[in-house]
């Protein structure tokens, strides 16, 4: 009953970020934050509840990792949204919301493995999933980038090119979103080793999951090393930014989905 | 009491017509003077602006039609009755009242929309209230024409797309640099499309300003107007790549920024996007500029496009504009209905508390009632007991004042005395 509530909140909350794109006024962008948050809240609720009801952080199954991504598109939103207060990234990120709280609904709730509960889970769960979203909150800012870059080009100045930010702003998102993803999964990265080697489960590195992700991380480490020290025009960056997104993709539909861990 | 206006605008009248009947300001305490002296004028208000001149006169509504008000005009400020019936045009009652909030919203003005005319009606109000053509009907007038105009502007979409080619050329910049304080522009030519664009740019915050010209006096003169700098002519290739923004409007007959200048500007900028303006005809910068990556190229046919479909945009915002103006007028109407009761509603008011003070007073000499706590205790049950018998009436009253004939007798004390 819980999730449907999510679900409707999210989905609510798309259709009034796709009236602002249309008539721009700002109580739809503001109730469009309202019901994001009232999501959130709903996620966490659950999230909480479980943990009381159980008492271990419910992540073990699709359904709560369907339920945290959830959340934490959220706050990677308002994140975004507090530094830049464009919420048209929100027509972008909300249907991420929706389609994962669905996903939720039909998920199975039972977990979907066995795990050794360590400290370590907390900092790592946490860092992987904000840095993950946060890429692929970069991925949809590229998007945004190559729309705007296209209208100003082409000379169209529609309802989408009245609506959507500035380029150079696009451009500030992309790079925000792509160091804070880069650095979350990085921390996140790093205590799941730690967490590796303190609990023996070295062997867990020839895994494919564990393959992938780093090379997810290597790419996105490329991307940020040729953005630093060469210097990449924001039509470049956008274009590595949607190569990552494809590792990420690999990572966790790819490898998660179709190869045995 | 009626509001009439008399007028003429951009549509009736041309330029050299405005002009004679234009009022200045320091003439205006001698024409209020003179209008109010006028025993059929009990409120007035005068608006001059350069696209229209307006006389507002409130009259008996017997006094209220165009015959009279020209006589005043004619008689007091010694406007030739004729001429004033050319070019002018005449509304009274609800009309006229619609005709100020549309002009004060911006609806009637030569660029739809425009934001001055706000200011322009709201400083002739205070005029007005400063030589003595206020009153009670213009202050209420003039409380409903702020607030439709704050409406139409707040609710529409009315001023927000630019209608000239350098203010829609500055507005598109701001598609691609959100914060035009921390960008840097560089004018090429010092003509007169060159200091609108400048202008425009100072207006929006630009972070500096740099003028060149083939002769740089020209281009140290528009400098100094907007505290920028100026280089010569020769030196602009070199600069180019320190400026985000370039307009360019000169007489050349060929290309003045090459794609070549462009490519170079961009390798040094470390791909940061540059905005290029044309407003020359002929054309200033290479059109295939646009190739280069970062780089935008508009000409003014790109402007004078976006131009018209904003202008198509406010037409249709001036129609949700319409329908505010409309809806103020109603409202503005009921308010000045239900102001009439107000005589009445005082005279009642009166009339039961003097009966209230009788009753008391026959009552204290009757039981013999003379220390003055007691008076006063029993004075304040009088009160509070008429009170509250006459809040319902009184509310009903004011609330239904503007609904005209349209209730019986049976309604009316239905409605004042028993409704809640």
């Amino acid at each position: 009953m819980i999730s449907y509530l999510a679900l409707m909140a999210y989905i609510i909350a798309f259709c009034h970020i796709a009236f602002f794109l249309v008539f721009g006024s700002r109580i739809l962008k503001t109730l469009f934050n309202i019901f994001m948050g009232a999501g959130f809240v709903i996620n966490i609720t659950e999230l909480v509840l479980s943990w009381y009801k159980t008492g271990y952080f419910p992540s073990s199954s699709l359904y709560d990792f369907m339920n945290i991504m959830s959340a934490a598109f959220v706050v990677t939103y308002f994140i975004i949204y507090a530094k830049y207060e464009r919420p048209l990234i929100g027509l972008f990120i909300s249907p991420f919301n929706v389609v994962f709280s669905a996903a939720a609904i039909v998920a199975p709730v039972s977990a979907s493995y066995t795990f050794v509960d360590s400290i370590w889970r907390y900092g790592h769960l946490p860092f992987v999933i904000l840095g993950t979203t946060f890429f692929i909150a970069s991925f949809l800012s590229a998007v945004m980038y190559f729309i705007q870059e296209r209208q100003l080009k082409g000379k169209k100045f529609g309802m989408v090119f009245q609506r959507f930010p500035p380029l150079d702003t696009i451009n500030k998102i992309n790079s925000t979103t792509l160091k804070l993803g880069f650095y979350f999964y990085t921390i996140g990265a790093v205590l799941g080793f730690a967490w590796m080697a303190d609990g023996g489960f070295e062997s867990l590195l020839a895994s494919s999951k564990i393959i992938f992700s780093m090379v997810t991380w290597v790419v996105f480490a490329v991307i940020m090393g040729l953005k630093r020290w060469k210097g990449l025009s924001p039509r470049r960056m956008a274009f590595f930014t949607i190569a990552g997104f494809l590792c990420v993709l690999v990572t966790y539909i790819g490898v998660a989905v179709f190869l045995i861990r | 009491m009626q509001l009439a206006v008399l007028g003429l605008n951009h549509n009736t009248a041309t330029v050299n017509v405005r002009e004679r009947f234009a009022v200045k300001k320091e003439n205006l305490e001698e024409l209020y003077g003179k209008i109010m002296s006028d025993g059929r004028v009990f409120e007035a208000c005068v608006v001059s602006t350069c696209n229209r001149v307006e006389y507002y006169v409130v009259t008996e509504a017997s006094f209220c039609d165009k015959s009279h008000v020209l006589d005043i005009l004619s008689t007091h400020c010694g406007l030739d009755t004729a001429e004033l019936n050319k070019y002018t045009y005449f509304k009274s009652g609800r009309e006229a009242v619609k005709h100020i909030f549309a002009v004060a919203s911006g609806l009637d003005s030569l660029v739809l929309g425009e934001p001055q005319i706000f200011g322009q009606i709201k400083s002739a109000l205070e005029s007005s209230r400063e030589y003595g053509g206020f009153g009670g009907f213009l202050n209420r007038l003039s409380e409903y024409t702020l607030k439709t105009a704050k409406r139409v502007r707040t609710f529409t979409g009315i001023s927000e797309n630019p209608v000239s080619v350098s203010y829609a050329a500055v507005e598109l910049s701001k598609k691609i640099f959100n914060n035009l304080e921390e960008a840097g522009a560089l004018i090429i030519g010092a003509g007169e499309m060159c200091e609108l664009a400048a202008r425009h740019l100072v207006g929006s915050g630009i972070g500096s300003v740099t003028v060149t010209n083939r002769t740089l006096e020209k281009a140290e003169k528009l400098a100094g107007e907007f505290g920028g700098k100026a280089i010569s002519f020769d030196e602009f290739p070199e600069r180019l790549s320190e400026a985000d923004i370039i307009i360019s409007s000169t007489g050349a007959p060929g290309y003045v920024v090459t794609g070549d200048m462009m490519k170079s500007a961009m390798a040094k900028r470390r791909h940061r996007p540059m905005f290029f303006i044309d407003i020359a005809v002929p054309r200033d910068i290479d059109p295939a500029g646009t190739d280069v990556e970062n780089v935008y190229v508009y000409d003014i046919d790109d402007l004078k496009s976006v131009v018209e479909a904003n202008k198509k945009e406010r037409e249709k915002e001036a129609k949700k504009g319409w329908e505010i103006v409309c809806a103020y007028s109603d409202k503005f109407d009921e308010c000045m209905e239900s102001l009439k009761i107000t005589p009445v509603i005082k005279q009642l008011r009166s009339s039961f508390d003097e009966a209230g003070r009788e009753e008391l007073q026959k009552f204290c000499d009757k039981n013999k009632v003379t220390d003055p706590d007691e008076i006063a205790r029993l004075n304040h049950l009088v009160v509070s007991t008429l009170n509250k018998i006459l809040h319902t009436p009184f509310t009903n009253l004011k609330h239904h004042a503007a609904d005209g004939g349209k209730y019986s007798i049976g309604d009316v004390i239905d409605l004042i005395f028993l409704k809640k």
